[in-house]
């Protein structure tokens, strides 16, 4: 259970990080804007984060 | 996840327990283009073998299934580890098929004997269940990836493409897959034997009410086995054909991790290893259900013995 949960804050930051960096979390349209976001980065505690990188391991 | 049988059919073969693997195919595009892949295939390899092993012990009939579906999301999440989203697209769809065979022909024997699911309370129900005997056995087969079955198709090209890749975490995934196939195939025949064919363990006051299931349960389980069956063959180009445009733009790859070409020209020693080591699963099996049927003073001494206890308690505890 506590996993499930775990796992459940993961996804919902996930797509929340989706948003800040698209604006949307319509498939089609973020799928789009991909290639845009390829180098740009988060700065979380003094730390360079690709942005793709964090989205896609918070959403797996 | 538990639930009744048919509920723990539909969760684990179609819809619950598969959509984050669904939603990890969905956003290729994303992971495509990011660095963790290498993250995600040696969690989804780690799982697949961990899952099996654990299956290994359970002696709950619907557990050990459960366990079967854990392990082969594993396979599906290092396919996309490695980014190939159509064949763990490929595994889930197949698997799908399976193991909603599985679960509702476990749901039939479980409910036909009065909704006893621990398999060593069972046994000898080949005689009285001969059509959920079949099917269970069909689901399994498929399961183990037996050749030319729907499980063969999509679980040997996961491997396949595992060893292709070349570098350290394609040959750790391959390892781990074939020895979750190894001991995929040893539960799978387990169940199979413990609660079929071996001679009966059940309480005496069940007997008078055991009876298969009826035609209404029978039916959609013909169904599927038809799927189990035929499936994989007969989708097996429209999913992982070569330059196929079933996905559209849906199934992004990087160029530089497309090996699919690579995996086709395997030499056939590498390509046979799943094949067999699922056969000496089987036989595995088959060798200590029937030593403990014919020799059971040795067995008992094997299971006082600390090394056995260790690794036992090892994999109950998960």
């Amino acid at each position: 259970m506590l996993v499930n949960r775990v796992g459940d804050v993961g996804l919902a930051l996930g797509i929340c990080c989706v948003f800040i960096t698209f604006k949307t979390v319509d498939y089609l349209t973020v799928f789009s804007l991909t290639s845009l976001a390829i180098n740009e980065h988060f700065n979380f505690l003094c730390f360079e984060l690709d942005k793709l990188t964090v989205i896609s391991l918070l959403l797996f | 996840m538990e639930g009744p049988t048919p509920v723990s059919a539909l969760i684990h073969a179609a819809t619950l327990v598969t959509a984050g693997v669904f939603l990890m195919i969905r956003c290729c595009l994303l992971l495509e283009n990011s660095n963790c892949l290498f993250l995600i295939a040696l969690m989804g390899s780690l799982t697949a073998f961990f899952a099996s092993t654990v299956g290994l012990v359970q002696n709950d009939l619907k557990r050990v299934i459960a366990f079967s579906t854990c392990s082969q999301l594993g396979y599906m999440v290092f396919a996309v580890g490695l980014s190939h989203y159509s064949i763990a697209f490929f595994h889930l769809s197949n698997h799908a098929l399976f193991k909603a065979l599985l679960f509702l022909s476990a749901g039939c024997v479980i409910h036909g004997i009065s909704d006893e699911q621990n398999m060593l309370k069972m046994g000898g129900l080949i005689k009285t269940f001969p059509i959920s005997y079949t099917m269970i056995l069909i689901g399994s087969m498929a399961l183990v990836g037996f050749p030319f079955l729907t499980g063969f198709y999509s679980k040997d090209a996961i491997l396949e493409i595992a060893i292709a890749k070349g570098n350290f975490i394609g040959n750790f995934a391959h390892f781990l897959g074939c020895s979750a196939a190894f001991c995929t195939s040893f539960y799978s025949f387990r169940l199979i034997f413990l609660a079929f064919i071996n001679k009966t363990n059940i309480f005496k006051s069940y007997v008078p009410g055991i009876h298969e299931a009826p035609i209404k349960m029978v039916f959609p389980l013909m169904l599927l086995s038809l799927g189990a069956i035929f499936v994989g063959f007969l989708t097996r180009d429209m999913f992982i054909g070569l330059g196929n445009s079933f996905f559209g733009n849906c199934n992004t790859i990087n160029i530089s991790n497309y090996n699919l070409i690579d995996s086709e020209f395997l030499p056939s020693f590498i390509k046979n290893i799943p094949f067999v080591l699922t056969l000496s699963g089987f036989t595995m099996s088959l060798f200590l259900i029937n030593c403990f049927n014919v020799n059971k003073t040795a067995i008992f001494k094997l299971k006082l013995s600390k090394f056995y206890r260790m690794f036992y308690t090892f994999l109950t505890q998960k």
